[in-house]
């Protein structure tokens, strides 16, 4: 099973209408239970929170009324908690060894708090790749590639994942 | 998470223990999760991401922010 690590971006390109839905709504179909497709999300359980804060600046940039951005919220939650429900995505929690991890981030690459703390829960889940939207990030968090779901080959990339790795001499 | 009793008649019960045992369902709190899940969508109106997404774009007063540039905000408020 190939685990991919999902920003908090990807659940807001699914959720709200923009340019975004289509890569977004591609990545939540490839998850599937370990016994039925061959990847996996994985996200932070922060990044459930992130999505709240998000929806309310929504709220405070006159783009939807308060009791619509609880509906997305009420929504999130309940496909969240079904994906989770299905095996399809794995919500990881912070532990205090993640957050001491999340310091070789924040030294190392200079990433906010939170982004280390997802980088760090990324890391420790053993993913094939940190997916996202936002192109600040570097190619690379150590090991695991970064996979830019705005570039023109992404699906390529991720379909690659599949591809056995070549251990001939 | 706390833990709550809930009645449930002893057919239903044999049915779910049933799809537990075919691995339908990991066991019955994941059960009863799942029917809440399933019962808030529909007290929305909304069963799909799609749905949500027409929703949105009739209630939006103008364009949601891009996903990366909404999250990156929420960031930086660190």
């Amino acid at each position: 099973m190939i685990k991919l690590y999902l920003d908090t971006n990807v659940f807001f390109n699914a959720y709200c209408p923009g340019e975004k839905n289509d890569i977004a709504d591609w990545i939540f179909e490839l998850l599937k239970p370990e016994d039925k497709g061959d990847f996996m999300g994985i996200t932070c359980e922060l990044s459930v929170a992130e999505l709240f804060r998000a929806m309310k600046k929504q709220v405070n940039l006159g783009v939807i009324d308060e009791q619509v951005a609880q509906t997305v919220v009420d929504f999130a939650i309940a496909d969240i908690g079904e994906m989770v429900r299905e095996r399809r995505l794995v919500l990881v929690p912070i532990t205090y060894s993640r957050i001491i991890e999340a310091r070789s981030f924040i030294f190392g690459y200079n990433l906010y708090a939170s982004d280390a703390i997802y980088a760090a829960v990324a890391l420790q889940s053993g993913v094939a790749c940190f997916i996202t939207f936002d192109s600040d990030f570097k190619e690379y968090l150590f090991d695991t590639p970064v996979l830019s779901a705005n570039s023109d080959d992404f699906k390529e990339g991720v379909e690659c994942l599949l591809v056995p790795p070549d251990t001939s001499p | 998470m706390t833990t709550v009793s809930v009645s449930i008649d002893e057919e239903i019960l044999k049915w779910l223990d049933q799809l537990i045992k075919e691995g339908v369902i990991k066991n019955r709190s994941e059960a009863v999760r799942g029917g809440i899940y399933s019962f808030v969508k529909e007290q929305l109106e909304i069963t799909s991401r799609q749905e949500l997404r027409e929703f949105l774009k009739k209630k939006q007063k103008k364009s949601f922010q891009d996903g990366a540039e909404a999250i990156k905000d929420v960031r930086s408020e660190e």
